[in-house]
């Protein structure tokens, strides 16, 4: 696959100046605006003066929003803060999301899974919305044959607005480019009431193969295109898939 | 001094047989007397092994339930070579978890133990392996690693069964050869830099930035990952003459980086658990792609599970993926195809499997015509360090347990090089060829360590397609252990640091990046090493003086194979003196022949030179050894061996000193001095100091208890062979490598008395004097903004108690009293920070001789026969006057009769020697002034388990 093809997306590319500007939707930006104006006046006032102070501006991968460490049980995985408290997690072995989980109010949502042995490793905190730990993932479809996938992670794009992770899904007939974007993520103040949603893409299929999202997706996500519900992904628009249900525990 | 009874000119069957003869425990026994001549077997039973580490016996049976520490060993001879099944007669009632190892002459079994019947002996067939003959060959079975089980495996003989009466012999432990005493660069690491080398700092006061990968983006532009994860960049051209440069960070939340490589402006990352290409999409210089190249291999959580590297060799990057460590001593599991070096296309990700039997590869580097060149560090089957010019499809050893690696094979690849450890490595990192511009070295290959520190130097040559070559001792003087390196355009030599903590040099370790640059200053040093038929051939930097370096007993050689084994380490094989039939000296005198008949296949030959050695040039040694590996010996390329000359010299009878002390120093410092300080400080281990014969608290970590135990020898033979028996109360278990799994009996008797001595305060101190450390030769203008005080009105205690060890550690303490220690052959301090602060006090100690005490003059007297003496008048007798020359040595006074004075006047050379604070940081020495403005108090003991500087 060559490296342009990765660079297809919705997105503009990312043109803020401060990675704080990433942070959470503009509604909520604004009652940060001033003082982090404030502070990053100040640092542009006085960086040239810090010399050998390590100078950057508005790095995407800031790693409180986005944790690309290994997460509870899984060594590759990426974990996306979609708002203040929520969090989302990902197998990227098995193309999917392996967790969405709410932090509580007195602990932040990811943690160091062992202080002690360093903090390269990290763990789910708080109350757990959606949970996968099956090694099911997606399939195909075609022409009324179900078929397994293998799955080939490609990498992930940070812009404004949204981040996206993105993974081939291949047999011996087919190879299907898969996307997923979360937007509007980050660290503003807690969303509107409103259910977590992310946005799916599949790339290559043919006109006769659908793609079948993982058992548990299905069961707890609900799939839909342009506000119609569906159940499989047939064309390479932008799908939604909406959190149905409340925290199981 | 012990001098070695040479046989010249004999066969080399012979030699290996007095060779034999001169180290066997039985001195005298001939290599066959422990034949049995009427069978073809041979029976060797538990009672002949080399050590049984923490296991016990149970009359003739050993009860086996650790493996660390045991090394159940015999070495074999036969007269022919033949093909020989392996038997054991043992028990055992519970099931094994992991197989046993049985290893003759690097030929590897792997023995899944049955259960036998209760109260049973049993003998099984393990397999067939071959035997060569005419020469010593080592035959180990290795306990499963590091594991403890509940119930021993009780191991009674282990029994050859050949096929020709009488062919099979046993041999007692060959002993291992005495070695010169050593000293910095002759047996002993480096303690200075080297000459041609001037460095300067760049790390930001910032940021402690720890380099694991590094890469030049064009000729300026240097960027450089960190084990946080960060990108940075630096403009080599816009340095400002003084202060840390400007970093500017380029991309960050990167998971774990141990590579990075550029190709064609593109920037490629080895991650943890993927390589990675960072894509800057529209050009404004920030990354919003992390694009996963590929990430086709295994992976767990385990924390040592790393990608080193990386390398871009046509379209295609390599790296290579470590194994994890969190699983040994449990089931020892490895995630398939761990340890391999891999190759990625820059494209497609396509990944193809290049080599396998890596442990810890963390360096990654390119080779002689585009090769690569990987160093793996010292461990489980790796019984040492490695330099590795990575074929494709070879194997190199490291294996866990099934499923074993596709690749793995019973015969490994041998390394290139082999760089043993703590002789000249302990933690190899990235190996970088030497450019044209760095003189002499160009085209050898630098090497950091994150352990040992400083860099080595390893030449390579090939025969017969096989590459080898030697490594030499080349820098230390250094804070920072080198990670990753570039040279750039100029041939200034980048490396980037990687802290660990304080190291055995008593240094704070620091991270981030130091330039270096090679001065073109002539040194006098061993520069190459080539092995001929007949020999090795050394040729050196400049020509050796006029009818030197011909005698052969100016060179001490002795050579080794080794075994690696699936517990910790592995052992040297067959370690013995080699005799050096000749020595012949070039025409040009920058080459010496040293005819050596006994160089063998697949063993290391070590090289001592003498510190007298002299040059044309009249500079002396810089470094004195050498470890050559033999992976090929030419038919081809004989050495030329000549008469020596007329005029050429013996070697002084003192070119090599072989002094009771210097094996268990030597083991100090290769092994301990990491952890364990003599001067009381705390390390990763408790200190030495005070150990012999003292109550300690420990605690038994199976079950918890602490109790109180004297530190006899039994105590410390213990604790070097099954360092996790009892831990020391505050000591972490698993600290401790298990050191005594690669000592033999003689070196765990030479340890201990070494320990034993240095117990003594008096004799510790000694210890320390004898190789000062040089951090920098400090100046005053390295002070220039220092005020007429250093001290706070309130010193923090940690200050002063770090102040109070800089005390001692720049050896004040010999000539200065304080707080109840030291002497009075200098001033007394308490009265001189009574007058002089800051930088005046600073001044009297960098540069003695600014203004001397009158109190405290030398005195320089003439004698009648034209001798010079200078010094103080400690004894002032009737007749005579007794003069102390060196204050650091008290004891040598000299006798001067006052007839024989025919002038005596006052010097202005100080008697105190400059330089005392050169084994100082620039923060110790603050720490010091602190402490003496502060009036030397009495400083109470606080933790210094996590100073907070």
């Amino acid at each position: 696959m060559s490296p342009n093809s990765l660079l297809r997306s919705g997105f503009a590319p990312l043109k803020t100046s401060s990675s704080l500007r990433q942070v959470g939707s503009p509604e909520s930006f604004r009652g940060l605006a001033l003082p982090i104006l404030t502070v990053a006046s100040v640092l542009v006032l006085y960086a040239p003066g810090l010399l050998g102070e390590p100078q950057s501006v508005g790095l995407p991968f800031e790693r409180q929003i986005i944790n690309r460490f290994s997460l509870d049980h899984l060594p590759r995985s990426i974990s996306i803060r979609y708002d203040q408290t929520t969090w989302l997690g990902y197998d990227l072995e098995h193309g999917k999301l392996y967790k969405a989980w709410r932090s509580t109010s007195d602990r932040e949502g990811l943690q160091p899974a062992d202080p002690k042995t360093g903090l390269f490793r990290v763990k789910s905190q708080g109350v757990t919305l959606f949970e996968d730990q099956t090694d099911a993932t997606w399939r195909l479809r075609s022409s009324e044959k179900e078929m397994k996938l293998r799955i080939r992670y490609l990498g992930s794009t940070q812009r404004e607005g949204g981040f996206e992770l993105r993974w081939e899904l291949s047999n011996d007939a087919v190879t299907v480019n898969l996307h997923e974007r979360v937007a509007g993520f980050g660290l503003g103040s807690p969303r509107e009431p409103a259910p977590v949603f992310r946005e799916l893409r599949a790339q290559g299929l043919g006109s006769t193969q659908h793609l079948i999202p993982p058992p548990a997706t299905s069961d707890r996500w609900t799939l839909s295109l342009n506000d119609q519900i569906c159940d499989q992904m047939k064309t390479d628009q932008w799908y939604r898939l909406t959190l149905r249900s409340e925290p199981h525990d | 001094m012990i001098r070695t009874i040479a046989l010249r000119h004999s066969l080399r069957r012979f030699l290996w047989l007095s060779s034999l003869l001169a180290f066997a425990v039985l001195g005298g026994v001939p290599p066959n007397a422990f034949a049995d001549e009427t069978k073809p077997t041979l029976e060797l039973t538990a009672k002949t092994i080399f050590a049984k580490g923490p296991n016990k016996w149970n009359g003739d049976v050993l009860e086996i339930t650790r493996g660390r520490g045991a090394n159940i060993g015999w070495y074999v001879y036969a007269e022919r070579p033949e093909t020989v099944s392996v038997w054991v007669e043992y028990a055992c009632e519970k099931p094994l978890n992991q197989a046993y190892q049985l290893s003759l002459d690097g030929q590897d079994l792997f023995w899944d133990v049955p259960v036998t019947a209760p109260g049973e002996f049993t003998k099984v067939c393990v397999g067939s392996l071959s035997i060569r003959a005419g020469l010593p060959v080592l035959l180990l079975l290795v306990p499963p690693s590091g594991t403890t089980y509940a119930h021993p495996f009780q191991f009674r003989k282990l029994i050859l069964e050949g096929q020709t009466t009488g062919n099979l012999s046993w041999l007692p432990e060959l002993e291992e050869p005495v070695v010169p005493d050593s000293s910095p660069g002759f047996g002993q690491k480096l303690k200075r830099r080297h000459p041609a080398l001037k460095i300067r700092d760049l790390r930001s006061d910032h940021a402690p930035m720890r380099v694991t990968g590094m890469a030049l983006r064009d000729d300026s532009e240097l960027l450089f990952t960190t084990w946080e994860g960060d990108l940075f960049a630096v403009d080599l051209d816009a340095l400002s003459p003084s202060g840390p440069p400007v970093y500017r960070k380029l991309a960050q939340g990167l998971s774990e980086p141990m590579g990075l490589a550029i190709d064609r402006g593109r920037i490629f990352v080895t991650e943890k658990n993927q390589a990675t290409e960072l894509i800057d999409e529209n050009g404004d210089g920030r990354f919003e792609t992390y694009r996963c190249m590929s990430h086709d291999w295994a992976c767990t959580l385990d924390y040592h599970e790393y990608l080193f590297g990386a390398i871009v060799v046509n379209d295609y990057l390599y790296f290579s993926a470590s194994v994890g460590m969190s699983r040994r001593g449990k089931d020892n599991y490895q995630a398939p195809l761990r340890g391999s070096v891999f190759r990625v296309h820059l494209d497609s990700g396509a990944t193809e499997l290049v080599a396998g039997g890596l442990r810890t590869p963390d360096g990654m580097g390119l080779g002689p015509e585009d090769s690569i060149l990987v160093t793996d560090n010292q461990g489980e089957w790796l019984a040492a360090n490695k330099l590795i010019r990575v074929q494709q499809d070879a194997f190199y050893q490291f294996r866990s347990r099934p499923p074993w690696h596709p690749l793995d094979r019973p015969t490994p690849t041998p390394p290139t090089t082999w760089l043993p450890q703590g002789e000249i490595a302990a933690s190899p990192t990235q190996p970088i060829m030497i450019p044209t511009n760095w003189g002499p070295y160009a085209g050898q290959v630098l090497i950091g360590d994150a352990a040992l520190g400083g860099l080595q130097r390893v030449f390579l040559e090939q025969i017969d397609g096989v590459s080898q070559g030697a490594a030499f001792r080349f820098s230390q003087g250094f804070e920072h252990l080198f990670h990753r390196f570039v040279f750039t355009s100029d041939g200034s030599l980048i490396g980037g640091g990687i802290a660990r903590g304080k190291d055995w040099d008593f240094i704070t370790r620091v991270s981030g990046l130091m330039q270096i640059r090679y001065t073109h200053q002539p040194v006098f040093e061993p520069l190459a090493a080539r092995l001929r038929d007949n020999g090795l051939e050394l040729e050196f930097t400049e020509p050796l003086e006029s009818g030197a370096g011909w005698d052969p007993d100016g060179y001490f050689v002795s050579q080794w194979g080794y075994q690696s084994t699936q517990t910790y380490g592995g052992v040297k094989v067959r370690h013995r003196r080699a005799e050096v039939l000749s020595a012949t000296v070039s025409n040009d005198r920058r080459k010496v022949f040293l005819e050596i008949p006994s160089i063998t296949v697949n063993e290391v030959l070590y090289v001592r030179l003498p510190e007298s050695l002299p040059s044309e040039s009249g500079r002396t040694l810089w470094a004195g050894d050498l470890w050559y590996t033999i992976n090929r010996i030419p038919s081809d390329r004989p050495g030329q061996v000549h008469a020596p000359p007329q005029e050429s010299w013996r070697a002084s009878p003192h070119a090599f000193e072989f002094s009771a002390d210097n094996a268990g120093r030597t083991l100090y410092q290769n092994l301990c001095s990491a952890c364990h300080s003599l001067d009381g400080s705390r390390r990763i281990g408790p200190s030495f100091l005070g150990l012999a014969g003292a109550k300690r608290e420990v605690i038994d970590p199976r079950t918890g208890q602490q109790q109180q135990v004297t530190a006899d020898e039994d105590y410390l033979r213990e604790s070097i062979t099954d360092p996790n028996a009892l831990l020391v109360a505050g000591y972490q278990e698993n600290q401790m490598p298990p050191v005594g799994g690669i000592l033999t009996e003689r070196q765990i008797v030479d340890l201990l008395q070494y320990l034993k001595r240095v117990s003594d305060k008096k004799a510790a101190q000694r210890e320390l004097a004898r190789q000062p450390l040089v951090i920098r030769d400090w100046k005053m203008d390295d002070f220039a903004n220092w005020g007429t005080h250093v001290a706070p009105p309130m010193p923090e205690p940690a200050s002063l108690l770090r102040g109070q060890q800089a005390f001692f550690k720049a050896q004040c303490v010999q000539c200065h009293a304080t707080s109840g220690y030291g002497t009075n052959l200098a001033p007394d301090l308490s009265l001189s920070v009574q007058k002089l602060k800051g930088k005046d006090l600073l001044r009297r100690i960098i540069e003695p001789s600014s203004q001397i005490h009158p109190d405290y003059q030398r005195i320089q007297f003439l004698l009648d026969d034209g001798q010079v003496i200078i010094g103080h008048i400690v004894a002032d007798q009737k007749d005579t006057l007794e003069v102390v020359s060196d204050l650091q040595a008290p004891d040598k006074r000299t006798m001067i009769r006052k007839a024989n004075v025919e002038l005596q006047q006052k010097t202005k050379q100080s008697a105190m020697p400059t330089g005392l604070l050169n084994v100082l940081t620039k923060a110790e020495i603050l720490d010091l002034m602190v402490f003496l403005e502060s009036g030397m108090p009495t400083v109470p003991p606080v933790s210094t388990k996590n100073p907070t500087r």
